[in-house]
């Protein structure tokens, strides 16, 4: 009887995943460790149309805040999201479909930071057109548009901002379906921050830098404290920077995915073309 | 598994985790200009994890035994304090060695505090019904830390006690903020039981 009923009503998976991933994107939405980071980006927005400054001599500096408050607030926000299943699982049980499916809903989730990232880098471009960054004197060079090549700029923008802002969630899913024991979370957090700081804090910037998630392009140049200047990292081609973080980005969703087994055979061919794709991107970032 | 051993134990995992990447980083001369933010990363993992000593997956069931409720956290509570006293001393010991330990004093000064403002914020969570604290409290530690130490360096007003030199200030305010979380760890950490003996009396006068 109940088979019949099964075959007799046809399950739309399409439809189903994206329900799935619309109630995860508000679950995402209203966690108070999104909405504070949101609410302080915006405030920061304010103070910088206020002040009329636009990015001074640094105009990517908005990129580290954008990956912090939703990269690295976005890894605690996914992983909590995700364990979440697993602390009810006996609700989570009686929804009809797999923990695969789930699972891929919850990285679908993780494109709500994504795209405020990418409303953010967004606004870092108006502010900058509005009121343009240069160096001090002006001689000196700036990473923006007319010192150095659009591609660069808008690639850095987009790796070092909206990536990152999916980057860190989508990380934060795939630790937590691999590692959801207690205390998974901090030791995520703690090694994502200082991998990259430990690969980003070679003075001067060089090609080391493509081995984190989170490629620093950017070196600060000061004279007494102050940024007079900042140029792209010598060794590192943006361009393919951002297909390396987009391909990281790529793998942490099959890395997710794998844990459980449908799909399995999909799964790894297309993380096997990703880890080349990525490999390819790594080589040719540092030409 | 033992209470002591459940509640310790992710600050067991956290302590060895990150004395290993103090080690890591200190092994690399490439990396040795990072060595005072992995510190500082350090001290908020360590601090972070205390909130995980608080936790009690099973507190429906333990609450109702006769024992209390500091009584029942003791012996967590006092291996998670040895095991971060030596994973803090083994931090400072391996920095010493790269020439990159801040002021003892003062670091110590400042873990302690947040390990108390871990503990106040886990005991609060728990007392608003929250049996696991320490899996929100820690992490959230850990990324608020990290936001005032960026936050420090972009509006150029030092908070924590290392990285700047220490004023009278900034000491009272940690000492106030240290003050402020033992009396919430007190309050939010009273035996609401009083209730295992009122349950237990009302048992006997059952029997």
């Amino acid at each position: 009887m109940s088979t019949a009923l099964a075959q007799a009503v046809p399950v739309d998976e399409r439809a189903t995943l994206l329900a799935l991933a619309r109630a995860d994107a508000r679950r995402y939405a209203r966690h108070p460790l999104f909405v504070v980071p949101c609410a302080i980006l915006v405030v920061a927005l304010v103070v910088g149309v206020a002040q009329q400054e636009g990015g001074g001599t640094n105009p990517l500096i908005g990129t580290m805040t954008i990956a912090f408050l939703l990269g690295v607030f976005g890894f605690v926000v996914a992983h909590r999201l995700t364990t979440s299943l697993l602390r009810t699982r006996e609700l989570a049980g009686t929804v009809p479909v797999g923990q695969q499916e789930r699972t891929l809903a919850l990285c679908l989730a993780c494109l709500v930071p994504a795209a405020v990232g990418l409303v953010l880098a967004g606004v870092i471009v108006i502010e900058n057109t509005l009121w343009p960054p240069d160096g001090v004197p002006s001689d000196l060079p700036v990473t923006w548009f007319g010192d150095y090549p659009a591609s660069d700029v808008i690639a850095t923008l987009l790796a070092a901002g909206p990536v990152a802002a999916l980057g860190g969630p989508l990380l934060g899913v795939a630790v937590a379906r691999w590692a959801p024991f207690r205390g998974s979370a901090l030791l995520g957090v703690v090694a994502l921050v200082v991998a990259t700081a430990m690969t980003g804090s070679d003075e001067p910037g060089g090609a080391e830098r493509m081995v984190s998630a989170w490629p620093i392009l950017v070196d600060e140049h000061t004279v007494d404290d102050n940024v007079v200047s900042t140029t792209f990292v010598t060794g590192i081609e943006p361009l393919w920077a951002l297909g390396w973080v987009l391909c990281l980005c790529g793998l942490a969703v099959v890395a997710a995915l794998l844990r459980d087994p449908g799909h399995r055979r999909q799964l790894l061919v297309a993380g096997g073309a990703l880890t080349v794709a990525a490999a390819v991107c790594f080589l040719l970032a540092r030409p | 598994m033992s209470t002591a051993a459940r509640s310790a134990g992710p600050v067991a995992l956290t302590t060895l985790f990150t004395t290993g990447l103090v080690v890591l980083a200190a092994a690399f001369q490439a990396t040795a200009g990072a060595l005072p933010f992995v510190e500082r990363v350090a001290g908020l993992a360590l601090a972070g994890s205390a909130a995980y000593l608080l936790d009690d997956a099973a507190v429906q069931m333990t609450a109702v035994v006769p024992q209390g409720l500091w009584r029942r956290r003791a012996p967590g509570v006092g291996a998670g304090v040895v095991l971060l006293a030596v994973a803090w001393l083994g931090v400072a010991l391996v920095l010493q060695w790269r020439d990159a330990r801040p002021p003892l004093a003062e670091s110590s000064g400042e873990l302690l505090v947040m390990v108390l403002v871990a503990v106040a914020a886990a005991a609060v969570s728990f007392r608003l019904g929250e049996p696991e604290p320490g899996a929100f409290v820690a992490p959230l530690l850990v990324v608020l830390g990290l936001g005032v130490t960026i936050g420090e360096s972009v509006v150029g007003f030092p908070i924590f006690l290392t990285g700047a030199e220490p004023t009278p200030a900034r000491f009272a305010g940690w000492g106030a903020a240290g003050v402020v979380a033992v009396m919430i760890i007190v309050f939010a950490g009273r035996d609401g039981a009083g209730e295992p003996e009122r349950v237990m009396r009302a048992a006997a006068g059952r029997v």
